[in-house]
């Protein structure tokens, strides 16, 4: 009986594949690799998501009945997916193959994280009372919108850096699309995950108020969700108004996502009341 | 029009530092950077439980910076302030040109920044309705301008949204002064409400001063229920509001489902046991099925019913972990049996046949007793957590507006020369150069196919 943890161990495999095949379109220059990548991308974004939806049917049979956004694992699975969405948005609307190379890896790595790692338990738990409530799946969703174009706006950042390194023209950097186009695709990502970030803590104000009467109480996660806010507002303020383009822009994307990713993982260490996830 | 622009003098020197975008971007920086310490030494403990961890040196360094209480620190306070007055400032003085773009009347037909230049075979007449129909296609506003060489036209759309830029930047400006307003005229208490009795006082978080509420809060029960790993499922308190001595208002509130009642929201957020003095214990026998009750309380020492081994209750655990489940409350005890060294037993309070598993003669369970609770209550009042959401909301949509849409501009030049047309085509946006750029040769390829296929 095929079960959400089988689906989800196959879409890690499946992901794994994806970054080969886009890799190995960039080095030796095979169009078709990364049209067999996109293809197999899909493949593996739908048994994602039928491994979340049946996770969420097995918690309901569990009789614990809980959107499956409640623990490091379910979340990690869940950052995969909506960066997997982005992605095949992204290549869809601006018709640039190539550059999944630097950003089907983090699908990858994000679930191989959730299910290799000894520290995370893909055991289906009951929600605790503090997590009971419908402001969850808006919550987890929009914030992990906002992470996901971060990520794919840090993959692009390396990307541009390394384009940018590249003074052979012939070579593998000149396979990679023009720096003003990873310019503008990151700062787009930015954008893109600037306002989902927005959203997503806004929610997580109006849902605190409603469970304990204070929308803001300087816990580690929310001020570290600012923290990021504001980094990724300088680098917006710094593109618009100063004009601010290429390297630097990289940099503080760069910069930003480590925000991201201590919000994420590295809050955990500290006390709080998102200790849970 | 209004026009608010710099004064002179000195109050136009401090309109120069507060206007600027440097400003900006080291005060959001600044603020970034300094709330990570606040992540990291955690807040508003105890000064003795800072000494402890840090040192007396350390405390008299910290304390001096207010980094234990950081996010109330004038300093910080002093950054938000800037933060806000540079928005204020930069808001006012683009006010008049932002306007001006806004509801502009006249159309401008100089040339903008993105350029494609065509010649073309066609008369000026024949193009006109083409760059008319193009335009229509993508645009709401045209605006056409003969003259004697030939004809120039202007399309615009979104000009309002540059207006994002105002909604952004105010609402930070509105939920900032919201939570100024809260944090001024709110209340912020607790109270704790035994089982079957009534509260009409509560006492403030920060100081611990008593405020006493013109209601009373009656707790008619408190119950929690669990899941089967043992784990809690939810806290449940059934309240009353007593004006009077007369049931004004009624609900059982949750975690996340408090109760509001004149302004106050009443939530769900601690609870406690009122402790019996004693409490007892079952021992039965495994191959009898004699059951004795004795009683016990913490610290104190009971022989077994047969007088050959005796337990210890070293305390009672509110919430206790066994092989990594919490279990909830638990009977941690010390065995001792002649000749053998002591050993510890726990005895889960909702699992009387956990010892069961320690095979022993005699299997001790806590006997099932009526305990009586307390539920701990939030009492709150925000009178400016309406102008925190509104500023919530104008955020959200002024960031979706500044993100997603643009202003676009399309001038569109025609003149004749002695072999058909000149035709320059030109554009601008707000956001998306490159997107534009396409638009701009895919409008120049329609007057010269050749250069631009």
């Amino acid at each position: 009986m095929m079960n959400s943890s089988m689906l989800l161990s196959i879409t890690t495999f499946v992901y794994a594949f994806v970054s080969v095949l886009y890799i190995g379109a960039w080095t030796f220059k095979k169009e078709f690799l990364a049209k067999l990548g996109m293809a197999v991308l899909i493949c593996g974004f739908a048994c994602n998501t039928a491994g979340i939806g049946l996770r969420w049917v097995e918690s309901y049979q569990m009789g614990y009945g809980h959107a499956p956004f409640s623990n490091m694992y379910e979340s990690l699975v869940f950052f995969s997916w909506t960066v997997a969405a982005l992605y095949i948005f992204v290549e869809f609307k601006y018709r640039e193959r190539i550059i999944g190379v630097f950003a089907t890896p983090l699908i990858f790595l994000a679930i191989a994280y959730a299910s290799l790692s000894p520290n995370i338990a893909d055991k289906i738990s009951p929600l605790i009372p503090a997590l009971k409530s419908n402001w969850l799946i808006g919550h987890v969703i929009t914030c992990f919108l906002g992470y996901a174009g971060f990520a794919v706006a840090f993959g692009f950042s390396i990307m541009y850096l390394v384009r940018s390194e590249g003074k052979d023209e012939k070579g593998l950097m000149a396979r990679l699309p023009s720096s003003a186009v990873i310019d503008e695709l990151t700062y787009q990502m930015v954008m893109f995950g600037f306002l989902f970030l927005t959203i997503g803590i806004i929610t997580g104000a109006v849902w605190a108020n409603s469970a304990w009467g204070t929308y803001w109480s300087w816990d580690p996660k929310e001020t570290w969700s600012l923290i990021t806010w504001l980094i990724y507002a300088t680098l917006l303020h710094l593109r618009m108004m100063r004009g601010w383009h290429g390297k630097k822009i990289a940099w503080v994307s760069i910069l930003g996502f480590m925000a991201v990713l201590f919000t994420y993982f590295g809050v955990n260490l500290l006390p709080g009341l998102h200790s849970y996830a | 029009m209004i026009s608010i622009s710099r004064p002179s003098g000195l109050p136009g020197q401090v309109w120069d530092f507060f206007v600027s975008v440097r400003l900006t971007v080291a005060t959001l920086a600044l603020l970034a950077f300094t709330s990570i310490f606040g992540t990291l030494i955690p807040q508003n403990q105890h000064p003795a439980d800072y000494i402890n961890a840090y040192g007396e040196f350390f405390f008299r360094f910290f304390n001096v910076f207010d980094l234990f209480n950081m996010y109330n620190s004038w300093w910080y306070r002093l950054l938000m302030v800037t933060l806000t007055l540079n928005i204020l400032i930069c808001s006012l003085n683009r006010l008049s040109p932002t306007l001006k773009m806004v509801f502009r009347r006249k159309p401008a037909f100089n040339r903008l920044s993105i350029r494609e230049e065509a010649d073309c075979e066609r008369s000026a007449r024949e193009l006109r309705t083409i760059v008319e129909n193009r335009l229509s296609q993508t645009f709401a506003k045209i605006h056409v301008q003969e003259d004697e060489k030939g004809f120039s036209a202007f399309a615009e759309k979104g000009a309002w949204t540059r207006l994002g830029f105002y909604a952004i930047h105010l609402s930070i400006i509105i939920l900032l002064f919201g939570a100024l307003l809260g944090s001024i005229y709110g209340i912020d208490g607790h109270v704790n409400v035994p089982e079957g009795t009534s509260a009409g006082t509560i006492r403030l978080r920060n100081s611990g001063a008593p405020v006493p509420l013109d209601f009373q809060i009656q707790c008619n029960a408190f119950n929690i229920s669990y899941y089967k790993t043992g784990a809690v499922r939810e806290f449940r308190s059934s309240l009353t509001i007593l004006e009077d001595g007369k049931a004004v208002s009624e609900k059982e509130i949750i975690v996340n489902d408090p109760l509001k009642y004149k302004g106050f929201t009443i939530y769900q957020s601690s609870y406690g046991k009122l402790k019996a003095k004693t409490q007892k214990l079952n021992f039965t026998n495994r191959a009898t099925g004699e059951k004795v009750e004795k009683e016990i309380s913490v610290g104190r020492t009971v022989a077994f019913p047969d007088g050959a081994r005796e337990l210890t209750l070293k305390k009672v655990a509110d919430d206790h972990t066994l092989m990594g489940q919490d279990v909830g409350e638990a009977y941690v005890c010390e065995l001792k049996e002649d000749g053998k060294t002591p050993m510890e037993v726990i005895l889960p309070t909702r699992f009387p046949s956990f010892d069961k598993m320690r095979k022993g003669e005699w299997i001790i369970s806590v006997a099932r007793q009526e305990n009586r609770f307390y539920t701990g209550l939030a009492v709150k009042k925000d009178p400016g957590v309406w102008l925190v959401y509104a500023g919530f909301l104008m955020l959200i949509a002024g960031c979706f507006i500044s993100f997603f849409m643009s202003h676009q501009k399309m001038v569109i030049g025609v003149k004749e020369t002695p072999t058909g047309t000149h035709v320059s085509v030109s554009g601008t946006s707000t956001r998306n150069r490159i997107g534009m750029k396409k638009r701009v040769r895919e409008m120049a390829a329609i007057f010269n196919p050749k250069e631009y296929s």
